[in-house]
């Protein structure tokens, strides 16, 4: 038992001894309003993908531009884990946050609780109705539409249409799925700031396209394969699938090719998944909708740093700062993978 | 002999199997008369779903039947997927993949030896210390790439393998081939008699001169072995190196042995239940989705349905608690 106590002990004591914290240097960084410390940011994600690990290094070509700090935090468990996180940067102290609220109805109180103690702005999926600073993305509902006419581009006939996203909770996935949803059966185009959502289990069809689901996943890969998999065999004449997340594309790709159907179910993706882009070199995926998540990196550490130093001037009329996205199509898939693999190699 | 399973055992789990393929067919789609769930598609789709927690489920089964629990299978299913593409991506010489699996696969069955000496030799709670492994070998996963997932099989080297390895010809025959293995291991193998022993009661398996430490630990090198297996194969089929991947699939994987019929106390059960179990749990799930039911009330269904296959399956049970 002695002995037994004596290792842990021993474990223990080299333990602490290795958890001495780094002292970055941090000689001639840009300090915060006050001029006291450097600045201190914090970059939050909604969990873990490649479409992250492009907006990290868009924030780390930030942080070195700009000569500050910034944390890149991917919580791995959710909603919880993402509001632990926070939390965490919040005790450290830090200087701002750029955040991709999870669940935006329902992170309202607690994105305004964190923007008492700091500058907290939103990035790839907006809290609207909370205290931000400003939203940081592109907007999903009009790239939700650019991603319904790439459908109608490659099933001009029309057909039944399904859709594929890890969570409907997220505010962006709700503009994305909504615009294509409004694009296919020929509504009007809805304010950005308004926008009516289509429940689930509404009927969404017109006389040419038919909106057969909304399959979710929660970010299990397996299941999001499993979900094509499904889908191809309940619906025999399933036409389209529409992929609202990185992931999504590539299982269903790899769904349709294992059941035979390639060319025969059409697909149409957003983001940037390698598979995506080499469907789409392929001929196997029509297009995707590419939101730019370096930006989202790259915008977020400017914006931060210029508030931490006390200037407001970087926010627009609106809080809305866009980043463009751009459709990717076989006629520039090649030049824009090339820049994307330029950019992760940063 | 504890384990020697009756037949009641293995007839219960195969009339759990029987009720839920008749609900199955009363509640599939029948686009032109005939139940989309028979349709040969489906039934291959539903057994590649099955395939990475049934091969997790056999591995928990070998555990279990020894009186222990391994809650750290998921994390260790994430390792080895983030360990091989990692691997694999970064090494460009011909052994790569070879290199890769072996390391991803080594690592976990380590880990499976640690645990099962932690268990042993500490005499600690196999739930504390698996528990422990899980958090561990999570961490580990995330830290080696730095949060990120590693896409593979996207270039002219990694895409040949990677999708004849994620075929569900290759996976579904992996799966049944581990599944034979445990089969053996547990039916027709001193040390599959030892475990079972060990599981009805330590302390007679004690006094009766077996070596309780070494069987416990070989279980336990077995799950981290099998997690590993199936971790190379997840990342095959998904075409990511994922450290978030496998979560909460150590719960479905005990949820397929119980409704197998294996003891959570242990000392009984084995892997044909298992088997049935991991069917019920991907018919149910594939029934669902054909259905197109909203995720979340799949979630909700099939706790119920999980309840209920394991109070069918001990019916009749002389064990009722």
């Amino acid at each position: 038992m002695k002995k037994q106590l004596f290792v842990l002990m021993a474990a223990t004591a080299m333990m602490f001894a290795g958890c001495g914290t780094e002292t970055p240097d941090t000689a001639g960084s840009p300090t915060d309003a006050a001029g006291g410390k450097p600045i201190r940011l914090a970059y939050v994600t909604n969990g873990i993908d490649p479409f992250w690990t492009i907006a990290a290094a868009g924030v780390r070509a930030g942080a070195k531009d700009l000569g500050v700090e910034c944390e890149v935090l991917m919580p791995p468990k959710g909603l919880v884990d993402q509001k632990r996180m926070i939390e965490g940067v919040l005790s450290n102290g830090v200087d701002g946050i750029a955040i991709s609220p999870i669940d935006a109805a329902n992170q309202v109180e607690f994105i305004n609780q964190a923007a008492a103690l700091t500058n907290v702005i939103t990035q790839d999926s907006d809290a609207p109705g909370s205290n931000r600073l400003c939203f940081i993305g592109m907007d999903n509902y009009k790239a939700g539409r650019q991603a319904g006419v790439l459908v109608k581009e490659v099933l001009p006939e029309g057909g039944k249409v399904m859709i594929f996203v890890g969570r409907l909770e997220q505010l962006n996935a709700q503009q994305r799925r909504q615009g294509v949803i409004d694009e296919l059966l020929d509504r009007p185009v809805q304010s950005g700031t308004d926008v009516r959502f289509d429940l689930a289990a509404a009927e969404l069809v017109n006389a040419r396209y038919e909106i057969v689901g909304t399959r979710t996943d929660n970010f299990d890969y397996a299941k999001a394969k499993s979900n094509a998999e499904d889908a191809i065999a309940t619906f025999g004449d399933l036409r389209c699938m529409v992929g609202l997340f990185a992931y999504n594309v590539p299982n269903c790709l790899a769904a349709v090719k294992e059941a035979g159907k390639t060319g025969t179910i059409k697909i149409v993706s957003f983001d940037e998944a390698d598979d995506t882009l080499q469907g789409i070199i392929d001929g196997h995926v029509h297009g995707t909708v590419s939101q730019q998540p370096y930006q989202y990196g790259y915008q977020s550490v400017r914006v931060l740093t210029a508030l931490a130093k006390g200037d407001k001037s970087v926010i627009p009329e609106g809080g809305f700062i866009e980043v463009e996205s751009v459709v990717v199509r076989k006629d520039n898939v090649e030049d824009f993978f090339a820049k994307l693999k330029i950019l992760r190699a940063e | 002999m504890p384990g020697r399973s009756s037949r009641g055992d293995t007839l219960r789990p195969l009339a759990t199997l029987a009720f839920v393929l008749v609900v199955a067919t009363l509640c599939s789609p029948r686009p032109a008369g005939v139940p989309l769930f028979w349709q040969p598609e489906n039934l291959s789709n539903m057994l590649r779903q099955i395939s990475d927690i049934g091969i997790l489920a056999v591995g928990m089964t070998v555990v279990i039947v020894g009186g222990g629990i391994d809650l750290s299978m998921g994390s260790l299913l994430a390792l080895s997927c983030t360990l091989f593409a990692h691997v694999f991506t970064t090494q460009t010489a011909w052994w790569s993949p070879a290199a890769a699996a072996t390391l991803a696969i080594g690592i976990c069955a380590g880990i499976g030896v640690l645990s099962g000496t932690v268990i042993t030799h500490l005499r600690l709670q196999p739930f504390i210390v698996t528990l422990a492994a899980m958090i561990g070998a999570r961490g580990l996963a995330r830290w080696w790439v730095d949060n990120s997932t590693i896409a593979v099989g996207y270039d002219e080297r990694t895409r040949p393998l990677v999708e004849f390895a994620g075929q569900k010809a290759v996976v579904v025959p992996a799966f049944l081939a581990v599944a034979l293995a445990g089969f053996v291991l547990l039916r027709f193998t001193r040390f599959g008699r030892y475990v079972a022993a060990v599981g009805g009661s330590e302390e007679t398996a004690r006094l009766s001169g077996l070596p309780v430490a070494s069987v416990k630990i070989r279980a336990y090198a077995f799950s981290g072995l099998v997690a590993g297996i199936a971790g190379v194969l997840y990342c095959c089929e998904t075409h990511q190196g994922d450290p978030k991947a496998g979560m909460a699939y150590e719960l479905d994987a005990i949820a397929a042995a119980v409704i197998g019929g294996t003891r959570l106390a242990g000392g009984r059960g084995g892997i044909p239940g298992t088997l049935v179990g991991a069917l019920v749990l991907g018919i149910v799930s594939n029934v669902l989705g054909l259905n197109n039911v909203d995720e979340n009330v799949q979630w909700m269904l099939k706790a119920g349905i999980i309840v209920a296959a394991v109070w069918l399956q001990r019916l009749g049970s002389t064990e009722r608690n």
